[in-house]
């Protein structure tokens, strides 16, 4: 029977630990404990805030700099096509230029060669006329009258104007 | 088989209470003082050595209570339990070191005997019920008990019934607690009689005596699971009746 | 000759008194289980109940165990 039967000796034994250990435990330890569970929390709590913080930091940086850099890169694209357009536009006028330039040295060539044509022409036409009379007087050994000469004359250069042309 | 019987009958004397000659403690008091010395200790080194980046001992301490308080108390019942945290982890970790010391060959558990049970029974009794006047006063904790909008003699009957089962309360919870230590250490007992005669009988026994040595330790290794666990059940029949005091009233 | 019958009377009553526990205890196991593996979410909660109705079906089989060494006593 003195198994179910509480003793009194450790029933005193008992409730005393029993309120040591609680007086002593929640006095001394448990806050302490508790604390740093909290504290802990606390800590974990904000490092993980301010983790979340910097993120949206990093985000909003590297957000930036994608824009940044898309606007830069217009921007480049735009100078380069400015660039390629005023090239071109000089390059039309230079040609544009070089084609008048040249047009007029192709006409001023022309019409030099075409003075030089004609000099040339003249100077044959005398020199050919007085020649052929020298040649003719001789050859006939009379001396034509200058109406004679005049006609044969033209008649000769009519020939050889055909020849010519 | 003439052999079992006086020494099965000599290991339940020697886990029956006694006085020791010239000592004002039980055989199992005196455990209960080296359980609260080992207790106490624990918890004031541990509560000295706590970092921030949790290691040794003072993370063992610290996991313990988290365990209390997340998976016992704010879950049971709630934010408003904080006030009882400090109780029902005292008596979670004093009843633990108690069932684990009594684990040690040749020692016994302060919580294997009904004189320190029914003593802590009745102080989580008193706790809880004090917890209930507190807060609704003598009469009113009282009134709580008689349901509301019940048929009067049914309600009278029933909170006769919630009567007796609060005072069968401490009952349960001491015979639980003392009945599993007792019965483990007797189990224990048991089959290292069944080893020592095996091996001492005959020749065949010597070979057969690893049955009971083989039971032993399994029943050993149960026995520290149940160390545990009836530390919780403890425990957690405290906050569930803490509970009830604190809402008490309110259903 | 009293003394070996009342230790059967213990021994019988204890195993007797132990069939209804310990079909409760496994009951209560294995619907947890099944409420665990419906509502895993709840599995910390169910946890604790199923703890605190262990104790109570665990209680019925202890009672019977302290009435066992009672009647051991008895001549």
């Amino acid at each position: 029977m003195s198994l179910i039967l509480p003793q009194f000796p450790e029933v005193i034994v008992s409730l005393i630990s029993f309120l040591v250990l609680f007086g002593v435990l929640a006095k001394f330890a448990f806050p302490a404990i508790n604390k740093m569970l909290d504290d802990r929390a606390a800590k974990i709590k904000d490092s993980l805030e301010k983790a979340e913080q910097t993120r949206v930091e990093a985000e909003r940086l590297l957000e930036d700099y994608k824009t940044q850099m898309a606007e830069a890169r217009q921007e480049a694209s735009r100078v380069i096509e400015q660039g390629r357009k005023v090239a071109e536009t000089v390059k039309a006028e230079i040609v544009a230029q070089a084609n008048v330039e040249r047009e007029g040295l192709l006409a001023r060539a022309r019409e030099e060669i075409e003075g030089e044509k004609k000099a040339a022409m003249a100077e044959l036409q005398a020199s050919v006329a007085d020649l052929s009379v020298g040649v003719a007087g001789r050859i006939l050994g009379t001396t034509m009258t200058k109406a004679d000469h005049a006609a044969l004359i033209d008649k000769y250069l009519a020939e050889v104007g055909s020849i010519n042309e | 088989m003439n052999a079992i019987g006086p020494r099965v009958t000599e290991l339940l004397d020697e886990l029956m209470v006694h006085s020791l000659r010239g000592f004002p403690l039980t055989n199992y008091g005196i455990f209960l003082v080296i359980a609260l010395i080992l207790t106490l200790g624990f918890f004031l080194i541990a509560s000295r050595r706590l970092t921030l980046i949790p290691k040794g001992i003072g993370n063992v301490a610290e996991m313990g209570m988290e365990f209390i308080r997340d998976n016992m108390v704010f879950d049971v019942i709630g934010a408003e339990g904080r006030p009882y945290l400090a109780f029902i982890a005292s008596m979670f970790f004093f009843v633990l070191f108690n069932n684990l010391l009594g684990l040690i060959p040749g020692a016994k558990p302060g919580t294997g005997t009904m004189g320190t049970t029914v003593t802590w029974a009745l102080i989580v009794f008193v706790t809880y019920n004090a917890i209930g006047m507190r807060k609704l006063g003598v009469f009113g904790y009282i009134k709580s008990f008689y349901p509301k909008g019940v048929f009067a003699p049914l309600a009278v009957y029933v909170m006769l019934l919630e009567l007796i089962s609060h005072f069968i309360r401490p009952l349960t919870m001491s015979i639980r607690l003392f009945a599993n230590m007792f019965a483990g250490h007797v189990i224990l007992g048991i089959f290292a009689i069944f080893t020592v005669l095996m091996w001492n009988g005959s020749a065949v026994g010597k070979v057969t005596a690893i049955l009971p040595l083989a039971m032993q330790i399994a029943m050993y290794a149960l026995e520290v699971f149940v160390a545990f666990i009836q530390a919780y059940v403890f425990a957690i029949l405290t906050t569930v009746y803490i509970n009830g005091a604190v809402h008490a009233g309110e259903h | 000759m009293t003394g070996s019958l009342s230790a059967l009377g213990a021994g019988l009553g204890f195993a007797i008194g132990a069939i209804g526990p310990a079909l409760g205890i496994g009951w209560i196991g294995s619907t947890t289980i099944s409420s665990m593996a419906r509502q895993p979410e709840m599995a910390g909660r169910l946890q604790t109940t199923m703890f605190i109705a262990l104790a109570l079906a665990e209680a019925i089989a202890l009672l019977g165990f302290v009435l066992a060494f009672v009647l051991m006593g008895v001549k």
